[in-house]
């Protein structure tokens, strides 16, 4: 039998610790991410007995819980909404009135099912196996066997949680740079010796600092290349440190492992030209924290109609350098830089530009206009026709104009 | 070395690329960053909020042949985080080229890039309408852009478009040789 757990998602922050307590009732325990699965075979006493030992370990967390036992995982899945218990052999009676958003089908499907009059679980386990599962795909093939109470998909147990943690607390406190750097430094190996005695490498840390003031700052890092390197994992955390500020001496540090990747560290069989990614790393660490968030960047082209859609930009990563895409050959081509759009005076002479800025210059080539409709069918939708145009002084912009005015969109250069 | 497409500024130096706007100065700076990575290296580019020039068009670099995904842009505040920015980007050591714009900042700024660019051995370019008298200085090669002549398909009207144009570069200054040559571009 299988017994299932769900809570609700004010519940997310503390799920490991939930699925940490639950091993007390079971042996084998399946994350479902939004449900914990029990396996109850061969666990003493009766269902009743169980759900009393599950809600005893669930009381101290103080969370709106619901639970289920059935015969397998689905089943298990469906008592949890309310009758909590389902015998072997009356899975099929069990689930039949339930509704079809109880299955894995996209709305789309289920839509379709409806149009048919297919409305329960019972209704689609009448229908024809064969037939149906011709019609609507292999997928349907589990639908079928869902609607009939059988799910034979075994336990997939949770991986064991490995922690890697250490604490420095000396006696006084660090009041300079030197003295923090030099306890990170012992730290940091305490660490790796760490990482190394179980063979994973660190691929996100938190540095957690604690003042005298009672301040607790967390200093996150991520590392794009995972790493087991101790000089690497220091200057990391250095370059993250350079742009924190503290009121007060430090008396505390704990370094803590939030992610990390086991195996060694993979090298790629065409990659000797590449940037030294743990250099590129570090500069892009010391450049958020003398620059601030969000200010290295990584731009990529999408597609679109107007310039300023054409663009997304992500935080840049050291692990992205090692893609290979196909260039095309480098020869000089125009570069077109964008501004903020900003409202220009122009004057027009039979629909045509003539004179644009302030004081006016005159306009003695142009190429244009392109309309661009956007969203028409919003209430807020966009009309605009962009031009380029050449002032008298040589200077190549890209102009739009729109209900509101001209703008100014970019320079060529 | 214009004649072969400006791939040749020196490195472990600072170069400027100095025109007004149109000049052909950025579409120059943008081949230069795509001959940097289309052989696996990194790139970088600095971009102030308030230059005066814009920002960059990704669109338009990959057109010239940069691989974006091989090149940092770095968003800088106000002009001395330019020149913390390229700091810390040549200390790195893995860039082989940094283009910043030409910001006005202090001799000893600049003789603390040039040295940095000289030990990592990248090309630092410094890209804007004219370089302050301390970047002058400091630069080994400077490059100076105009605009000659332009070229649009068809007559004024919507079927036509800017095909491109072709701009004069003339090295004024260069620490390594005879300050003179004077070339042809075209670009488009």
């Amino acid at each position: 039998m299988i017994l299932c757990v769900c809570v609700t998602a004010e519940a997310a922050t503390r799920w490991e610790a939930i699925l940490d307590a639950l091993d007390a009732v079971s042996p084998l325990i399946e994350d479902g991410e939004t449900a914990a699965f029990c396996e109850m075979r061969g666990i003493a006493g009766d269902p009743i007995r169980w759900l009393h030992s599950v809600t005893h370990v669930l009381t101290p967390f103080a969370i709106p819980f619901a639970l289920g036992i059935g015969p397998n995982r689905f089943v298990a899945s469906i008592a949890a909404r309310g009758k909590r218990t389902c015998a072997r052999g009356e899975e099929a009676a069990f689930v039949a009135p339930m509704p079809l958003d109880v299955l894995p089908i996209d709305p789309k499907t289920c839509a379709r099912l409806r149009l048919l009059g297919i409305r329960t679980l019972g209704e689609l386990a009448a229908l024809p196996h064969g037939p149906f599962v011709r019609r609507f795909g292999p997928a349907a093939a589990r639908w079928h066997a869902l609607a009939r109470g059988i799910d034979d998909v075994p336990l997939i147990p949770r991986p064991r949680r490995m922690k890697i943690e250490r604490t420095l607390f000396g006696e006084g406190s660090a009041a300079s740079e030197d003295a923090l750097l030099f306890a990170l430094r012992s730290l940091v190996a305490r660490v790796v010796d760490d990482l190394v005695a179980l063979g994973q490498r660190a691929a996100e840390l938190v540095l957690e600092l604690q003042c005298e003031d009672a301040e607790v700052r967390d200093i996150q890092v991520r590392v794009a290349h995972p790493t087991a390197r101790e000089p690497m994992l220091f200057d990391l955390i250095r370059a993250h440190l350079e742009g924190v500020r503290l009121e007060s001496p430090v008396e505390g540090l704990r370094l803590r492992i939030e992610r990390m990747e086991s195996g060694g560290t993979p090298l790629g069989l065409f990659s000797t030209q590449d940037p030294d990614a743990e250099a590129v790393e570090l500069a892009l660490a010391r450049l958020e924290a003398a620059l601030g968030e969000g200010t290295v960047l990584r731009a990529f082209s999408v597609d679109g109609y107007r310039p300023e859609k054409r663009i997304v930009y992500e935080r840049f990563s050291a692990s992205m350098m090692t893609e290979r895409k196909t260039t095309q050959d480098a020869k000089p081509a125009m570069q077109l830089r964008i501004f903020e759009p900003r409202a220009i005076d122009l004057v027009t002479q039979a629909g045509v530009p003539r004179f644009a800025g302030t004081p006016p210059q005159a306009i003695v080539d142009y190429a244009g206009p392109w309309r661009t409709v956007e969203d028409w069918w919003s209430e807020t939708p966009l009309m605009r026709d962009d031009y380029d145009v050449m002032l008298d002084d040589g200077t190549l912009y890209r102009i739009a104009h729109r209900e509101q005015g001209w703008f100014l969109l970019g320079v060529y250069d | 070395m214009l004649e072969s497409g400006l791939l040749n500024f020196p490195k472990g130096a600072i170069s400027t690329l100095e025109g007004a706007a149109s000049s052909g100065r950025s579409a120059l700076a943008a081949r230069v960053l795509a001959s940097a990575t289309a052989d696996g290296g990194a790139g970088a580019l600095v971009e102030w909020h308030a230059d005066p020039n814009g920002f960059f068009f990704p669109p338009s670099l990959e057109s010239a042949g940069v691989a974006l995904q091989r090149l940092v842009i770095v968003r800088a505040r106000e002009p001395l985080d330019v020149v913390r920015a390229a700091d810390i980007l040549l200390r790195s050591g893995a860039f082989n080229v940094i283009v910043i714009p030409a910001v006005a900042s202090r001799a000893a700024a600049w003789s603390r890039l040039a040295s940095l660019a000289h030990r990592a051995g990248a090309v630092l370019l410094a890209v804007g309408t004219q370089a302050c008298e301390e970047l002058r200085y400091f630069a080994s090669l400077r490059v100076e852009c105009a605009l000659e002549a332009i070229d649009w398909t068809g007559a004024p009207g919507p079927f036509r478009t800017l095909a491109g144009y072709d701009v004069c570069t003339q090295i004024c200054k260069h620490k390594r040789a005879i300050p003179s040559g004077r070339a042809r571009v075209k670009i488009g």
